[in-house]
């Protein structure tokens, strides 16, 4: 990968990365979603202005609700992210935010079989991860200001 | 948000198919999703009948988190002549929030992982054993970047440990934790500033992707130009000076 500027980070969306599936050949998630698809997501979330802790809460909450889901895969996913949302929005005394429903939402239209729920889950996580941990990184030590040589005082 | 009552009761009935409404009405259990035998019925019945309305709605919710009749009798000698207030503040494990925007937190230091705090909103019950639970015995918070990340490790599921190069590591400890880590991200240090390589791609040549949060970039780097000490980063910097090993902790 070359150098990838913060603009192409937030502009590839689930609709540009999800296009080829959540699961390669081999039936398991694509590698890039735990890499650098989810950067580009963490970018993606920091200009939607979520709090890590929120996004936690989400990723929690639908997997507590995935299991008590009936029907097929994109019902499944579709109505535990519902509850999910909703079970966060009741904790946090505040709507949730939109870029993470928008998000997940997007995701889950490229749901057609329980793994790609698997693989859905697991990228989020891999986002989840990265996003605490950048917002937990201390900001860059300023660089020390060179010290000016002062010229020798002249008799 | 006033209140446990109608606002929750509302998600819960959509989003679950159950209505709370209904159910916390005697005679009404099988509303939760279960079958109860006459005595057990007409012991809900009671329950129901001396809680105060905001309880009504808790102990459907402890109903159909599958708690036995004891355990909701237990509970509702506990939350008997509480405020819907006092409910909110006690049984909702997220706490009230501070900051705004990405910086906004609830419930910072005490110490519940989301994931109880999610459980515990979705089971009255479990929330009140949490709240009752004493806190974990008090360990001295470590330095550095490794103490800072132990305050999300209940999100990341990671532990890390902080190592010098040159002092505690040497580049090849750095290069194998980076070869090995699985899918966590690993935080380094390049001169000022921390970056995080994110994953890597055993190749060959073995290259990492570094994401540098600070200018928003992301490139990939091979192994060489990390032994070479010549990443050359967007944002300036071009060899690893600490990183922090991480471990998967148990959930």
């Amino acid at each position: 990968m070359s150098v990838s500027a913060r603009a192409t980070l937030r502009a590839r969306t689930p609709d540009i990365y999800l296009r080829t599936g959540f699961c390669g050949p081999d039936g398991k998630i694509r590698p890039e979603l735990r890499d650098a698809e989810a950067v580009a997501v963490t970018t993606q979330m920091t200009a939607a202005q979520l709090s890590p802790q929120e996004m936690a809460f989400t990723w929690e909450a639908i997997r507590a609700w995935l299991p008590r889901q009936q029907g097929v895969a994109p019902e499944r996913l579709a109505t535990a992210l519902a509850a999910a949302f909703a079970t966060v929005a009741g904790m946090i005394r505040q709507s949730n935010n939109q870029g993470l429903i928008d998000w997940c939402r997007a995701c889950a239209a490229f749901v057609t079989t329980e793994a790609d729920i698997e693989a859905f889950v697991e990228h989020m996580r891999a986002v989840l991860r990265l996003y605490a941990l950048i917002a937990a990184l201390p900001p860059p030590v300023a660089q020390p200001l060179p010290v000016p040589s002062v010229p020798a005082l002249s008799e | 948000m006033g209140g446990i009552s109608a606002d929750k009761r509302d998600w819960v009935r959509t989003m679950l198919g159950v209505n709370f409404a209904v159910a916390s009405e005697p005679g009404s259990a099988g509303a939760t999703g279960r079958r109860l035998s006459p005595a057990d019925q007409a012991h809900y019945d009671d329950l129901l009948a001396a809680a105060a309305p905001a309880a009504r709605a808790l102990l459907a919710k402890g109903l159909a988190a599958d708690h036995s009749l004891a355990e909701l009798t237990g509970f509702a000698a506990r939350i008997a002549g509480k405020d819907a207030a006092w409910l909110d503040d006690t049984l909702n494990l997220a706490g009230p929030a501070t900051g705004s925007g990405a910086a906004q937190r609830w419930g910072e230091g005490s110490g519940v992982s989301p994931r109880d705090a999610v459980l515990a909103e979705l089971d009255p019950l479990l929330a009140l054993a949490l709240r009752d639970a004493a806190p974990p015995p008090g360990r001295r918070p470590r330095a550095g970047l490794a103490g800072s990340l132990d305050q999300i490790a209940g999100t990341t599921g990671l532990r890390y440990d902080d190592r010098r190069i040159g002092t505690d590591a040497s580049l090849e400890d750095c290069i194998t934790v980076l070869a090995n880590a699985n899918g966590a991200p690993v935080p380094v240090m390049v001169g000022t500033r921390y970056v995080v390589v994110t994953g890597s791609d055993p190749g060959p040549p073995r290259s990492y992707t570094i994401h540098d949060p600070w200018s928003g970039e992301t490139v990939a780097r091979s192994e060489r130009q990390f032994r070479a000490g010549a990443l050359g980063l967007p944002g300036g910097g071009d060899r690893l000076d600490a990183f922090a090993a991480p471990t998967e902790v148990a959930p």
